[in-house]
């Protein structure tokens, strides 16, 4: 099907060792905002990291497709280019390499070309403004030294300069005061439209005030086992989530 | 001026012949010899003895020690240093020797029915015979040198002379899966004025778990006197071995010692080298991750005033894959004192995923002492991971000033500083009374 | 593979290898003899002390042994080697119209006359064993900025030459400091004069392109009371199948409260042995920095040292070495502390790619009675394949209880995690390697002239092409 990521039956394992996903099923359609949501350990990350190529796992089997189009033998950077971004639950440290320089390179290899100094300036100031940056963030090494706060704005900042068809945001809101979290949700925001799509991977209901998602799905045990609106969240805020555990119990 | 040596290949043939050893030794010792007798000694030209002159040393000057056939002797008879280490090491049972004679040994019931045995080399050539000949020299020999592209085969000529003479060894054997925690010790008492040149060979079985502590004592004052040691130490596959080299040897000793641990698959040995004694000092130190997935933990600690000269030697050899090792040497220099750490971590190919670390600090404490530190890697992997570092300066200002902010005298203030740096390391050995000891050294060594 | 990668350049990863069709006019006979050493000094028109220096300095060089430690020099036959080849008979030519057709051609293909007009304030070239060009600009001329090769500075400076020659590295310090004091043959003699500024940096460029040759620089470099310079010395060679050497010596003094700067972008063919010796003694409140650039050659033993020799001296050494399959890098720095109140640093960053080897070497020795010296080492080296090996040999020698000395170094090899994240942000996984190499080589790169940092990226990419996954 064109015009959703979808995630077909898959099976994953950690290289050589136990299974983490049994068979997740899930679709987000372009236009929308999906968050799922889980205990720790349910896999929900793992999913976020096997959809962006992680190389650490291997696929037990299923299907990941991108407008229709199986992703799973591509590398990386070719899934990059395909459309999707995952902001990253522990963005990675590059000393040496400027965050301008990276982004300006991250996205050449997006459109395959030159970009224009002007374009890309255009692009970094709006980006910066919506994130309330100072630009002295651009000639800082790519989240060398960077606090953990100061890490997950440098994700939504190049979630909005590559302006990517499909993202997956894992664990963004982690680590983050309520100020930085409501910055990185706006940030998140700006990029919603028809032609962008999200899943939020998240453990607490606060992100999903301030990113409010169109579906809510409840990840246990490598599985999906409910889905549902808004107010999914509030309920498993509110109550924990013990009674989907038992839905596991109950459906297996 | 020219004299003549007191070493020769019919003293070794006499050595042998009076301990009654088996022919295989007696060759094996002669094969020593040879490369003893061919080899120059080390010079400061020599690679790894650049910061250590012993030129001055009369190894063939002295008499070699030989045993006197000495009777045991009962617990109060014992050289009184040595009963006074007894009376607070908290051991679970010890030897002693009086130059090369084991003159006492305790050791506990329940650890002889498991089959442990500490006794003499020499006694136990008769009593376990295949297990001494398995082991003896397989680790610290005359001619397996492993180092820098550097090395040169003078950094032999000790271990060959300890090989061809050494007139006693000790013995330790732990069975197969046999495990205790109390540890058991050795203590050396020599009077001094003498070439004495001994062994230790360790062996461990699977799965065992030992505790050994080597100490070196004698009087505070000696005449012109060498000691050379060497221990073998080899640890089967996931045998643990802590073990301790003490030496507080008096003023007069030159000391050289090498050591090597040969380790299994999943084995691990805590080492711990404290030299704070001797005139000359010099503990050569190496550790073989032969096995995979085995572990070494290289600890040192040395203090050194007056003129004494320690050099300190380590060797993380990593042949196997998956092992991890961490050396950590402090020390301090005051007076005219000399301190020299050098060590290397060697990766052969094929060690893939190596943990590998060594930190050297320095501390110096007066205008005229000195220190040199040579940290060495040779990294021949690419997955791993390989640091070290080295440090020297003086006590930290800063602290030294917020103590005396504080109401301390600065000699006060220095001496706390001076056993803050040394904690590092005594923090990392769970032997408390052994800690207890060494920490009295210092304090006594620090107000000096 | 990357779109964006040329791929014209892969395999011709040596973009200097071509050889140029000249012929030398005067080639010495294979070997080192007394009347080799003759024939040089003959060649050159020299004064007899100089003649009798050569000549004592072979004798030195005889009596050395070879060093045991370091690379393995077993492939240098020095019976194989020409020790001089004059390439031209006109020296120091003032203008590249005067410098013969065929040697010019190459120079233009390395971009130096260009070069020399945009961002230079000076430049001279050595073609085998002699200086075919050298000019700086005229009004440095004028402020009395000498920049000549070492026999025009011996003819027409002598005086000033005598008082420095050999006495930063006399052919006592080591067989190849002998040896090239028995051989020498161009360089550059540099005097920058009390409180002139030289903005601009002094280049000079070495090519071999005789096979088999010997190239023995001299340079001696003077920065005189509260002067600045910069100097870069570059070096390319054909790629032969027999091995060539390339033997320097660099003596540089730094004079009171002066500033100088010595680059150094060793690019040599891979079949060439590069054994240097440069120094530099530091007086008080002066400053030298050494960077030192290792890129090409088969073996290169170089320890770039600084003698801080009096009161407020500082001196910093910058190491990049990047050793590819059968190339050794032994490369490192030596900082020698002899007076009070001085501090220094060495930062080196080594890369082993395939069988390559990179070795830091390197000496802190600090005098007793050398109060508060502060010095700081720090090596990272970074292993790309299985085969790739790193050494790391610092020495440090502390005489005084004043001295705060630390020396840092790691071992890495190129993090997967690292890769990971740069390609789920679309860079293809080759690209994202070179990325990261230039991320680790940055705190050294950064302090090079813009043009040489281009081109260290650009032979990082090729290098890195191909290498992961």
């Amino acid at each position: 099907m064109a015009n959703q990521l979808e995630i077909k039956n898959l099976y994953a394992s950690i290289e050589g060792g136990e299974p983490i996903l049994k068979g997740v099923n899930l679709v987000v359609p372009k236009g929308q905002v999906h968050a799922i949501m889980g205990p720790n350990g349910a896999g929900k990350s793992t999913l976020g990291k096997i959809i962006a190529g992680d190389p650490s796992y291997t696929i037990e089997k299923g299907e990941i497709l991108v407008d229709g189009e199986n992703i799973l033998e591509m590398e990386p950077d070719e899934r990059a280019r395909k459309g999707l971004f995952l902001a990253f639950q522990y963005p990675v440290e590059v000393p040496g390499v400027t965050n301008a320089n990276f982004l300006r390179l991250a996205l050449q290899a997006k459109k395959g070309g030159e970009v224009g100094v002007m374009e890309f300036y255009n692009k970094l100031q709006k980006a910066l403004e919506v994130l309330e940056w100072d630009e002295s963030i651009l000639t800082r090494y790519l989240n060398d030294g960077f606090s953990g706060g100061e890490k997950k704005r440098n994700e939504i900042l190049q979630l909005m300069v590559l302006e990517p068809t499909y993202a997956i945001m894992d664990e963004t809101d982690s680590g983050l005061d309520i100020d930085a979290l409501k910055v990185v949700a706006k940030g998140v925001n700006a990029m919603r439209g028809p032609d962008f799509g999200a899943l939020v991977i998240t453990h607490y209901q606060r992100l999903l005030n301030y990113i409010v998602p169109d579906v809510v799905h409840v990840m246990v045990d490598g599985r999906i086992v409910t889905s549902g609106g808004p107010e999914l969240a509030l309920k498993l805020e509110a109550e924990g989530y013990e009674w989907v555990k038992e839905l596991v119990v109950a459906g297996s | 001026m020219e004299l003549t040596s007191t070493l020769s290949r019919d003293l070794v043939l006499e050595v042998s012949k009076n301990l009654g050893e088996p022919t295989w030794l007696l060759e094996q010792r002669l094969a020593a010899w040879e490369t003893f007798a061919k080899l120059p000694y080390p010079t400061t030209r020599t690679e790894e003895w650049k910061y250590t002159d012993i030129t001055e040393v009369p190894f063939e000057g002295l008499a070699l020690e030989q045993p006197a056939g000495a009777p045991l002797r009962s617990r109060e008879e014992l050289p009184e240093a040595v009963q006074a280490r007894i009376a607070q090491a908290d051991l679970a049972g010890f030897a002693v020797f009086v130059g090369p004679d084991l003159v006492y040994a305790e050791l506990p019931e329940e650890l002889t029915r498991q089959g442990v045995v500490l006794t003499s080399l020499h006694q136990a050539l008769r009593s376990h015979p295949e297990q001494v000949q398995a082991a003896l020299f397989k680790a610290v020999n005359w001619s397996d040198l492993v180092g820098t592209q550097q090395n040169r085969p003078d950094n032999s000529k000790l271990p060959a002379l300890n090989a061809a003479l050494f007139t006693h060894g000790v013995f330790l054997y732990v069975p197969r899966g046999v495990e205790f925690s109390k540890p058991l010790g050795v203590f050396k008492y020599l009077e001094g004025g003498k070439l004495s040149a001994g062994r230790t060979l360790v062996v461990s079985g699977a799965n065992s778990q030992a505790v050994y502590i080597e100490e070196y004592v004698s009087p505070a004052q000696v005449p012109a006197s060498v000691n050379l040691s060497a221990t073998e130490i080899v640890l089967d596959s996931g045998a643990k071995v802590r073990h301790a080299h003490v030496q507080t040897l008096g003023e007069g000793f030159y000391h050289f010692h090498r050591q090597r641990a040969h380790l299994g698959r999943d084995a691990a040995l805590n080492d711990l080298v404290v030299n704070m004694g001797a005139t000359i000092s010099r503990a050569d130190v190496q550790s073989q991750m032969l096995g995979a997935g085995s572990y070494s933990e290289m600890l040192g600690l040395y203090f050194t005033a007056g003129n004494q000269h320690v050099d300190h030697y380590t060797l993380q050899h990593h042949v196997a894959d998956h092992a991890y090792s961490d050396v950590l040497y402090k020390g301090a220099a005051k007076d005219q004192s000399r301190t020299v750490y050098a060590g290397l971590i060697k990766l052969e190919p094929g060690a893939q995923k190596t943990d590998a670390y060594q930190t050297n600090r320095n501390l110096l404490l007066s205008p005229d002492a000195r220190a040199d530190s040579v940290p060495q890697l040779e990294i021949g992997a690419n997955d791993v991971k390989c640091s070290h570092g080295s440090s020297t300066a003086p006590v930290d200002a800063t602290q030294l000033f917020y103590l005396m902010s504080r109401g301390l005298p600065r000699h006060v203030g220095q001496q706390i500083l001076v056993k803050a740096h040394l904690a590092d390391v005594l923090r990392r050995i769970p032997l408390e009374a052994l800690r207890a000891h060494i920490e009295g050294i210092i304090e006594e060594k620090v107000k000096l | 593979m990357s779109d964006n990668f040329d791929v014209a350049t892969i395999g011709s990863e040596y973009k200097y290898g071509f050889v140029d069709e000249v012929k030398p006019v005067f080639k010495a006979e294979k070997g080192l003899s007394r009347r080799v050493v003759e024939a040089i000094s003959y060649h050159k028109g020299e004064p007899q002390w100089m003649l009798d220096f050569r000549l004592k300095a072979l004798e030195i060089f005889e009596s050395k042994p070879m060093p045991k430690w370091g690379g393995d020099l077993a492939g240098l036959n020095l019976d194989e080697i020409y020790f001089y080849a004059k390439p031209t008979d006109k020296r120091d030519a003032r203008s590249w119209d005067e410098v013969p057709e065929e040697i010019r051609q190459t120079y233009e293909r390395l971009g130096i006359p260009e070069a020399e007009r945009k961002v230079l304030a000076g430049v001279g070239a050595q073609y085998d064993s002699e200086m075919v060009y050298h000019q700086v600009k005229e009004e440095l001329q004028r402020l009395g900025v000498i920049f000549v090769s070492i026999e025009e500075g011996l003819k027409h400076h002598e005086d000033l030459f005598r008082e420095y020659f050999a006495t930063v590295i006399p052919p006592e310090d080591n067989k190849f400091a002998a040896l090239n004091s028995a051989v020498w043959s161009g360089g550059s003699f540099v005097y920058v004069p009390k409180g002139v500024k030289v903005d601009l940096p002094l280049q000079a460029y070495f090519r071999v392109n005789t096979a088999e040759l010997g190239q023995f620089e001299r340079t001696i470099i003077v920065v005189d009371e509260g002067a600045e310079m910069h100097y870069i010395e570059g070096c390319t060679a054909p790629t032969y199948s027999t091995d060539s050497f390339h033997s320097g010596v660099i003596e540089i003094i730094v004079k009171e409260g002066a500033k100088s700067r010595y680059t150094t972008i060793q690019n040599w063919s891979h079949n060439m042995y590069n054994l240097v010796t440069q120094r530099a003694l530091v007086h008080k409140d002066a400053y030298h920095m050494w960077l030192d650039g290792n890129l090409g050659s088969k073996l290169t033993m170089k320890y770039p040292s600084s003698y801080l020799i009096e009161e407020g001296a500082r001196s910093d050494i910058l190491s990049i070495a990047f050793a590819g399959s059968g190339q050794h890098q032994d490369a490192g720095g030596k900082l020698i502390f002899a007076a009070s109140n001085t501090g220094g640093s060495i930062v080196s960053k080594s890369i082993s790619k395939g069988s390559g080897r990179s070795s830091y070497r390197g000496l802190i020795k600090v005098y007793e009675g050398a109060k508060n010296v502060k010095v700081n080492v720090e090596c990272d080296a970074l292993l790309i394949d299985e085969e790739s090996r790193t050494d790391t040999y610092p020495y440090m020698e502390i005489e005084d209880d004043t001295a705060s000395v630390g020396h840092e170094a790691t071992v890495s090899r190129l993090n997967d995690e690292q890769i990971f994240y740069l390609q789920s942000r679309g860079l293809p996984e080759d690209e994202a390697a070179a990325l990261i190499v230039r991320g680790f080589i940055e705190p050294v790169a950064k302090e090079l002239p813009l043009e040489y940092a281009v081109e260290l990226n650009r032979l990082i990419e090729l290098e890195m092409e191909g290498s992961v996954g």
